[in-house]
């Protein structure tokens, strides 16, 4: 799979280090920020809106340059020669397209024994299983944390930098709509407990997995819960998954701390997806090779 | 007199953080993700569809008669190419490329995996390191 950059980047990345060539030019490449930088991130003032609850408006997908990647070439070996320091390499090199599956992986849903070979299947099979491979909504959790936040007086609007997504949390004091139809990103409800937002999410449809390339299926039952804590300029991001008819406990994910982006930096469109690999794909469900 | 170039290499596609748009599908379900079998293909760049999930650029060869045929190349999604700084225009209309790829296992001859990409002024862009069948 593509997400064998993992290995790709542990082993290159030692490589790098014994690096013999000149070094030409580098790139710039983003990864979580560190304790330090959420600690000083943490301390500064937390705004809080005219009605009192912190203010959650902002661009959360900071920060961005996380250091520099240096590239020497010789003839055709490549090597790599990474600058930061050693702190952010280790988290860089365990995390790449990894970062996702390492933050999955502390903490994974528990499903009932019967469906774990109903799991296997489809993670096996996820080429063709995988909704998102065929250009559907990731849906919750799966599409994670938004990017960026505008808040209002009765509602929350969320902002997501993937697939041009904005989901709308009144905060109004309203009840679920049980009347809305199934959905990808459900029907939610916002409300404060203290300083954090609680969004209240159901009214799933089953047309999405709860997380990439687990086979994790859920049913219509699924009910998930976010919140959205502000300090300073960090925002804390807990999920809590429950959907009795596949689990056998709520699945609680493992919490995220994003940090604000760069002042002025908004959330920016995202390409259309136009999927156009399917008719070439060679594995057992599509043509022999 | 041996003026030497400078080259500039761009990585992309190895240490970047987990993201939706790049769970797609396994590259060796479409591609020879082997070294031993890369194509090294010339011509004229004529169309970029910057799309999810995965972008694709077409090149107008030339053979020895003069026949021209258009490949095209598959890379990742535009969200990855933007986190290195780099924007479409990297990729212009009517310049000369050379491209490194990965051939379709399908056997289409004109489609493949853009693995480094060389520029006419000599700057590269590697979108991924090493030998993906070493890392299984």
């Amino acid at each position: 799979m593509f997400g064998e950059h993992k290995s790709l980047a542990l082993i290159l990345i030692p490589l790098g280090l014994s690096c013999l060539g000149g070094i030409t030019a580098n790139a710039q490449f983003r990864g979580a920020p560190s304790q330090a930088e959420i600690a000083k991130a943490k301390a500064a003032p937390t705004p809080r809106a005219k009605d009192g609850h912190p203010d959650l408006t902002g661009y959360w997908g900071g920060p961005e340059a996380r250091g520099e990647v240096k590239v020497s070439t010789d003839g055709k070996t490549i090597e790599l020669q990474i600058a930061t320091p050693k702190g952010i390499l280790k988290q860089q090199a365990e995390s790449g397209n990894t970062e996702g599956r390492a933050r999955r992986a502390a903490t994974e849903p528990e499903y009932k024994p019967e469906l774990l070979g109903k799991i296997k299947t489809l993670h096996d099979n996820a080429t063709d299983e995988d909704p998102t491979y065929r250009c559907m909504p990731e849906g919750l959790p799966r599409i994670g944390p938004p990017t960026e936040i505008f808040q209002s007086p009765d509602a929350v609007a969320l902002i997501y930098a993937n697939h041009n997504l904005a989901r709308i949390i009144p905060t109004d004091g309203r009840a679920h709509d049980k009347a809305a139809d199934p959905s990808y990103f459900g029907d939610a409800v916002g409300r404060w407990e203290g300083d954090t937002l609680v969004v209240d999410v159901n009214r799933f449809n089953d047309q999405t997995w709860l997380s990439a390339e687990q086979g994790y299926f859920h049913t219509e039952a699924l009910h998930v819960i976010e919140r959205f804590t502000r300090e300073g300029n960090t925002l804390r991001y807990e999920v809590t998954v429950e959907d009795p008819n596949v689990l056998t406990k709520p699945w609680v994910l493992n919490p995220r701390t994003l940090t604000m982006g760069k002042a002025g930096q908004h959330v920016i469109e995202d390409p259309p997806c136009k999927e156009m690999d399917q008719s070439h794909l060679v594995d057992k469900y599509h043509k022999a090779p | 007199m041996n003026i030497k170039l400078p080259i500039t290499l761009l990585i992309l596609g190895f240490l970047l953080p987990g993201a939706a748009l790049f769970a797609h599908h396994s590259l060796s379900a479409e591609f020879v993700a082997d070294d031993a079998r890369l194509v090294t293909v010339k011509g004229v760049l004529s169309k970029v569809d910057w799309v999810n999930p995965h972008i694709y650029f077409y090149v107008d060869v030339k053979d020895a008669s003069g026949k021209s045929e258009t490949w095209a190349f598959e890379n990742f999604p535009p969200s990855w190419w933007r986190r290195y700084g780099l924007s479409r225009d990297l990729l212009k209309i009517g310049e000369q490329i050379t491209v490194e790829a990965y051939p379709a296992r399908d056997g289409t001859k004109t489609l493949a995996w853009a693995k480094i990409i060389h520029f006419a002024d000599g700057r590269t862009v590697a979108t991924m390191m090493g030998d993906p069948k070493d890392v299984r």
